[in-house]
């Protein structure tokens, strides 16, 4: 054990010196130029010279965790029904849910049987890991796009039940929602069994063949 | 001289032109350099650095100089874990920065401790310095902790540092003969 | 196979307790001749353990009370009642040595009573040790006599408690609302 010897010769290239010192210029040149032709172009840039971000804002991944979002479904009422799960899931413990039965009256406002009468995320908690959107049942509760939270005091980051349902609102009128997420099939070929005869077959053809087939 | 004495006849009835004139001055140069002291002391630290790279370049909203040294320092940006044992760098680093001072605090952490309710880690910053902007996230983008520092550059703009200089003078004792 | 029969040629009568799970093999000796065990696991020619990884603290308060819990609810057992009731002490100090010499590893461990919580120090055999030493006096309060300077690690010289005790709340008492802020 020792260092590697080298048993070749240096070609008269290497042992001349400046010929590597040459190319390693030509490389900073070619980089040079290549940002310099990037900045010369109009409209937002593709090559990433530098994010001219509050004017030109980048473009995140369709399932960046942001900011969250509350759903409502086709017919304008909250999928929320406050079972809690999301609150207990969470890492942070930064959820709180109040549950309120609904009045008759009211269900053209509410999916569920009940409803949350505050639910609140202390964003100031919250690691944006998105397990509340795994555990929710209902999916009613979603991470959005959102990134630009920074605020003056504690109070004001604190997102209550109407800018969480305003966020949704927003997403959907500039079409950030998330694009729907594939089943997970179930792993274990009891469970698969159980589910039905089609994810039974999948699950026995190996995991990374069952996801595909489970979509 | 005789009705400077008294004291409620105010001698300043609000920030006159030149006051205002003053302040938008000194405002303007401020808001122009808010350097800042870099505090990372966890992952946040990580996209603080890609915000001050090239690639964001805080340097654009004229964050130039990361100032080292806290002497030279007008925003403390802090950025991670603040355990109980740092507490005492923290507040005295703090209390190096020369006056006109501003705080973000990024990320979970920084905030209020995140997922971290131990017995080690120092729930929020703000239990032992005033913190101006709080940017959550874990951690945040690098938009994110930008759209921090614009919103200090919005609170430099509206503060009126003369002003509120002169108002301290007046309630003093020695505000009596204060006539500007 | 082989390295455990070496250990126990080494050692001979200062095992209390051999075992072995996937390859890792676990010595508990009697915590007064740990530096008489470890100097010879040191010194032996065949195992050479001269490379102290890591030492550290164990508190087993919460895995001896279970079996407690669950004998008072299965009454029909009245046998096992009687067993729980000498508990093992409720520390452990573990040592994990290397041997640089064969790339083997293997772990000494010593039980510490509450009532006497007084261990001789390893520092004179392994300079590594006087860390991880200051650490697990620091968490658990054990006490390594002969250590050059044993004084809190982690936490701050005035701190009460010591946080890695199973009986210490995770989110503390409220101890930094002593804390002296610089001047």
């Amino acid at each position: 054990m020792g260092k590697p010897e080298v048993k070749r010769d240096y070609t008269l290239g290497e042992r001349l010196y400046l010929v590597e010192i040459v190319k390693g210029l030509g490389i900073t040149w070619k980089h040079f130029m290549k940002n310099f032709r990037a900045s010369l172009q109009k409209g937002p840039h593709t090559v990433p010279t530098c994010w001219q971000y509050p004017w030109d804002k980048r473009e995140i991944s369709p399932i960046f965790r942001g900011e969250h979002m509350l759903l409502l479904d086709e017919e304008g009422r909250e999928k929320c029904v406050a079972c809690g799960m999301c609150q207990r899931v969470c890492p942070a413990k930064c959820i709180t849910i109040k549950r309120g039965k609904v009045k008759e009256g009211e269900e053209a406002k509410y999916a569920g049987k009940t409803y949350c009468a505050s639910f609140e995320i202390d964003l100031l908690r919250c690691i944006f890991c998105g397990l509340c959107e795994e555990a929710c049942n209902k999916g009613a509760i979603v991470l959005g796009q959102g990134y630009e939270l920074a605020d003056f005091s504690r109070q004001a980051c604190v997102a209550d039940k109407k800018r969480l349902i305003g966020n949704f609102l927003r997403a959907k009128e500039e079409g950030r929602l998330k694009p729907k997420r594939p089943p997970v099939p179930v792993a274990g070929a009891k469970d698969a069994k159980a589910a039905g005869p089609q994810k039974a077959k999948s699950a026995g053809g190996g995991q990374g063949k069952g996801l595909k087939r489970g979509v | 001289m005789a009705d400077n004495k008294d004291n409620n006849s105010g001698v300043i009835k609000g920030p006159g032109w030149i006051l205002t004139k003053l302040e938008w001055l000194i405002n303007w140069g401020r808001k122009r350099s808010p350097w800042p002291f870099p505090y990372g002391t966890a992952c946040c630290g990580i996209e603080m650095m890609a915000t001050l790279a090239s690639g964001y370049d805080m340097a654009r909203f004229g964050a130039e100089r990361v100032s080292f040294s806290p002497r030279q320092a007008d925003i403390l940006l802090e950025a991670g874990t603040i355990t109980k044992k740092m507490v005492p760098v923290l507040r005295r680093i703090y209390d190096q920065m020369a006056e006109p001072k501003w705080v973000i605090a990024m990320g979970a952490c920084a905030c209020s401790g995140g997922v971290f309710r131990s017995y080690s880690t120092l729930q929020g910053i703000d239990k032992v310095i005033p913190v101006d902007v709080y940017i959550p996230g874990c951690p945040p983008r690098p938009e994110g902790l930008l759209y921090g520092l614009l919103k200090i550059i919005e609170r430099i703009e509206k503060d009126h540092p003369l002003y509120k200089e002169a108002m301290k003078f007046k309630e003093s004792e020695g505000g009596r003969i204060c006539n500007f | 196979m082989q390295l455990l029969e070496r250990i126990k040629g080494c050692l001979g009568g200062l095992i209390i307790d051999i075992s072995e799970f996937h390859g890792d093999i676990a010595v508990e000796v009697d915590r007064f001749k740990i530096v008489e065990a470890l100097t010879r696991l040191r010194d032996d020619e065949s195992l050479s353990m001269n490379f102290l990884s890591d030492l550290f603290g164990l508190d087993n308060k919460a895995f001896y009370e279970k079996p407690k819990k669950k004998a008072k609810k299965g009454d029909a057992e009245g046998e096992e009642e009687e067993k729980p009731k000498e508990l093992p002490p409720r520390f452990e100090v573990v040592y994990l040595l290397l041997s640089l010499k064969t790339n083997e590893r293997m772990m000494v461990k010593i039980r510490v009573p509450e009532d006497d919580l007084e261990v001789s120090s390893v520092t004179s055999l392994y300079k590594a040790a006087t860390w991880p030493e200051r650490e697990a006096f620091d968490m658990f309060g054990i006490r390594f006599k002969g250590h050059p300077n044993l004084k809190r690690l982690l936490m701050w010289d005035d701190f009460p408690a010591y946080p890695l005790r199973k009986d210490y709340p995770l989110e503390g008492r409220g101890e930094e609302r002593s804390l002296v802020y610089g001047d």
